[in-house]
């Protein structure tokens, strides 16, 4: 999870985590997401492509990164999400917060 | 989630179970359609009660889809028993195509929760939200606040959801979880535990608190607060029990709107202003209880459109694996068997006494019970014909409909009896028969009447013994053939 690749554009960025949003991954995407929201970024996209896995504390983060770009005005947005993380987002409703779409 | 872990005999029983109710469904809501208005309760009610027991049994083996699908057919079918809903030929249309769909999906099951039944779904739903009587019609909009014992936080429900919950004979349940300390830290995930709620009840509505998330400027937060309304017939302490959460956190809501329940778990519930704050982002909840599900995947393949009748799918129906058998042949058969042991036993004997006597009797005991025996194995694979029969009224009336002509089918002597194989075989040359009796054979109404015939024309199937053999006839009151052909 060390190495998600960014790319960034004006107050808009797409970040794409390398794995599960899973407890032990989430301190560095934590960071991550953080420093972007405090360089001034608004419309953050999360790619999860390569993720299989959310768990609790990793639905804690998505809704963090929300209330803090929420707050700026801005929003997240979820896109490739899987079959799985897409019913989860559903049943749980999370999708009434941020858009999510599945890949 | 597709997997399906559950015991091969128990899961294979249920599916017997419900290709059994399915069998029956059809005719029965051919029934309840000419009926109209003057609903036969009981006929309703065991249409209800099939369905009803495929989506129980669905729950328990982690069928979902069929699951989800039988439970919109039961809430339409819950409104025509209440007469609520007057089914017209429209309805019980979608009713059948839908029953067609949980057939097939119950046919394939392993792979039935990756199917598509969005469109049979929201046909459902539709049917759902416009056959409300005019007060319920208002009442998915009555938006109710359902406060949170010892909390400042507020669930909102539409009345229709509860009372559509309660109807059913469940009661409704507000669960605080933490998903931090009532899922992470129990090593369990979120997919899971909804499954296991989706499982045991309805999930009514969920919503999270996303204060408790804080922001990413915090420190990650310990804890995550997550409602759920939930409907099971369980009750509080053995949702506590089965689901793992402690029992302070799980709140009784008691029926009526504005009526707050006595209790320590006490929970209020009040009329929700249309201008309050909140009011409009609750929307979709009045779509139904398991709404968030039935959404379909865009990616998903695709499925037959509702609307179309589909006539095919009953003759595509699969050979049955299963046959009912007579209780009383099975006895005849346990005491033929226990017969042929006897004979065994006594054949055996006088082999070892060397008693020609004894041997002859003996053989010609065996050898009288193995006939009978055979004879009786043989009855087991007779069926009637009315279960060859029964497909025909569901393909009378599509291909009817279809073509624009009014055509009954009458169909005579479904108790003769005739080998399980003979029966199957005749499946596909009837269907063609009868197919062509109606596109063929009998003409549209106005063309009748001006032959002075009535509009409604006639099919008669009929099964008769005739000189130790079977006859099938089958026959139609309309044109005939064309002596110029």
């Amino acid at each position: 999870m060390n190495d998600e690749t960014i790319s960034q554009e004006a107050s808009a960025a797409v970040v794409h985590p390398e794995g599960d949003l899973v407890a032990a991954n989430l301190p560095v995407l934590r960071t991550k997401l953080r420093e972007m929201a405090a360089t001034g970024i608004r419309q953050l996209t999360l790619d999860l492509a390569a993720t299989q896995m959310v768990d609790s504390s990793g639905i804690g983060l998505l809704i963090a990164a929300h209330n803090s770009l929420k707050k700026t005005g801005g929003g997240l947005t979820v896109i490739h999400a899987s079959k799985d993380i897409l019913d989860l987002f559903r049943t749980m409703r999370i999708h009434q917060h941020f858009n999510v779409s599945g890949s | 989630m597709s997997t399906i872990s559950l015991d091969d005999d128990l899961i294979l029983e249920y599916l017997a179970e419900s290709r059994e109710h399915l069998a029956t469904i059809e005719t029965d809501l051919l029934t309840i359609e000419q009926a109209g208005a003057a609903i036969d309760e009981q006929l309703v009610n065991r249409v209800f009660r099939a369905a009803h027991s495929i989506k129980g049994g669905a729950g328990f083996f982690d069928l979902l889809v069929i699951k989800q699908l039988g439970h919109k057919t039961e809430s339409v079918l819950d409104l025509i028993r209440s007469g609520q809903m007057i089914p017209d030929s429209a309805i019980v249309s979608i009713l059948l195509m839908a029953f067609d769909k949980l057939r097939s999906l119950i046919q394939d099951y392993r792979s039935s929760n990756d199917a598509d039944i969005s469109e049979f779904t929201a046909a459902l739903d539709r049917l759902t939200e416009e056959h409300l009587s005019p007060e319920k019609k208002n009442s998915p909009h009555e938006i109710l606040a359902i406060s949170i014992p010892n909390t400042s936080r507020q669930l909102q429900s539409s009345a229709f959801d509860l009372d559509q919950a309660r109807r059913g004979g469940k009661s409704v349940y507000v669960i605080e979880y933490d998903l931090i300390h009532n899922i992470q830290r129990r090593g369990k995930t979120p997919l899971e535990v909804l499954n296991n709620l989706i499982k045991c009840g309805d999930i009514l509505l969920t919503a999270f608190d996303l204060d408790s998330a804080g922001t990413l400027d915090d420190e990650p937060s310990n804890k995550l607060l997550f409602d759920v309304l939930y409907a099971t017939v369980l009750d509080r302490h053995s949702i506590s029990e089965i689901l793992d959460v402690p029992l302070e956190q799980i709140h009784g809501i008691e029926s009526g709107a504005a009526k707050a329940s006595t209790g320590p778990a006490a929970v209020s519930v009040e009329p929700v202003q249309k201008e309050s704050p909140r009011a409009s982002a609750p929307a979709p909840v009045a779509a139904g209880p398991s709404e968030p599900i039935s959404k379909p995947l865009p990616s998903a393949g695709p499925s037959e459109p509702v609307a179309r009748p589909a006539p095919a799918a009953a003759s595509a129906a699969p050979v049955e694996t299963t046959v009912r058998l007579n209780v009383a042949l099975l006895d005849s058969l346990m005491t033929l068997a226990g017969e042929l042991v006897l004979g065994r036993n006594q054949l055996n004997e006088a082999v070892r006494n060397d008693d020609q006597q004894g041997i002859r009797s003996g053989t010609h005991r065996v050898s009288l019970v193995t006939s009978e025996l055979q004879e009786a194995v043989s009855l087991t694979r007779m069926q009637p014909v009315a279960s060859l029969f029964s497909k025909f009224p569901r393909l009378v009336r599509d291909l009817a409909n279809e073509l624009g002509k009014e055509v009954q089918l009458k169909l005579e002597g479904g108790d003769v009896e005739l080998d399980k194989t003979i029966l199957e075989g005749l499946s596909d040359p009837l269907t063609h028969m009868v197919r062509n009796s109606v596109d063929h054979g009998i003409e549209r109404p106005a063309d009748r009447i001006a032959a002075g015939k009535p509009a409604l024309g006639t099919v008669i199937l009929t099964a008769k013994h005739q000189a130790g053999q079977v006859m099938i006839e089958i026959s139609d009151d309309g044109k005939g053939l064309s002596g110029q052909k």
